[in-house]
């Protein structure tokens, strides 16, 4: 199954929102992944087997998965684009 | 075993127009108050603070913007979430940016500890924060009774247990 990772400082708050949202509209829109809150600090770590990063912090360098931004999960605004670009990526 | 609304909020933990000079301000002297009362441990307002300025927690969010400070588990000695408005609104750095400044009207400053349990209430959060007629109260109210109720008819709604 194609695997999500959504990252932020502590791997506990945001990133457990964003992920569970996330996993959510995943579900309704009938799409199976695997989505996981992770620490920042292990991200290299998982990095490795992930198809998408949704990132709720800057991202200071480049990964070899799309990238996508959590934030709009968070406050609602242009949900549906990184939706969207979320699903693409996970086809 | 479901999250329960009483486990994170408390009467004690709902501060309302209290004046602070700025964010920084407003982290020590919450920090303190949560360290005298038990919930966090001493090194909590320094690693707040420190991850505030690294990994900023204001978000851009209609119809009020609000910041949601948090750290690490290892700070946290009772889970609880505090809810804090300030007389005026102080200025938090946006999620995922350095530099973009956002008015924060209500600040929920979470201390979690790493649980399945909390994810429910999390969403539920998230989601009172877009619920104009929610936030417009929060905003307004002086009563604690009423903001607690508020708060837990709110975030209780999609059976959190209560």
């Amino acid at each position: 199954m194609k695997r999500v990772i959504v990252a932020c400082g502590s791997g506990v708050a945001t990133s457990q929102m964003v992920a569970s949202k996330l996993k959510n509209l995943l579900q309704k829109r009938g799409i199976p992944a695997q989505v996981d809150a992770v620490d920042i600090k292990s991200l290299d770590r998982h990095i490795k087997n992930c198809d998408v990063y949704v990132s709720i912090t800057k991202p200071d360098k480049d990964y070899p998965v799309t990238v996508c931004s959590g934030i709009p999960f968070l406050t609602g605004v242009g949900m549906d684009a990184e939706l969207e670009k979320i699903i693409q990526a996970l086809k | 075993m479901g999250t329960i609304f009483s486990d994170f909020f408390h009467r004690e933990l709902i501060f309302t127009d209290v004046v602070y000079a700025d964010r920084e301000d407003l982290l020590e002297k919450i920090s303190r108050y949560l360290w005298e009362k038990g919930f966090v441990k001493e090194s909590f307002r320094e690693a707040i603070l420190e991850r505030e300025r690294k990994y900023p927690t204001g978000l851009r969010i209609l119809p009020h913007h609000v910041a949601i400070p948090h750290i690490d588990p290892e700070h946290i000695k009772t889970p609880f979430i505090a809810m804090v408005r300030p007389k005026q609104s102080i200025e938090f750095i946006e999620m995922a940016t350095h530099d973009q400044v956002i008015d924060a009207r209500l600040v929920f400053v979470l201390g979690l500890k790493q649980s399945a349990d909390q994810v429910e209430l999390l969403q539920s959060l998230i989601e009172l924060f877009m619920k104009q007629k929610v936030m417009d109260q929060l905003l307004k109210e002086h009563d604690v009774e009423v903001i607690m109720s508020s708060l837990e008819k709110n975030l209780s709604a999609k059976g959190l247990s209560v």
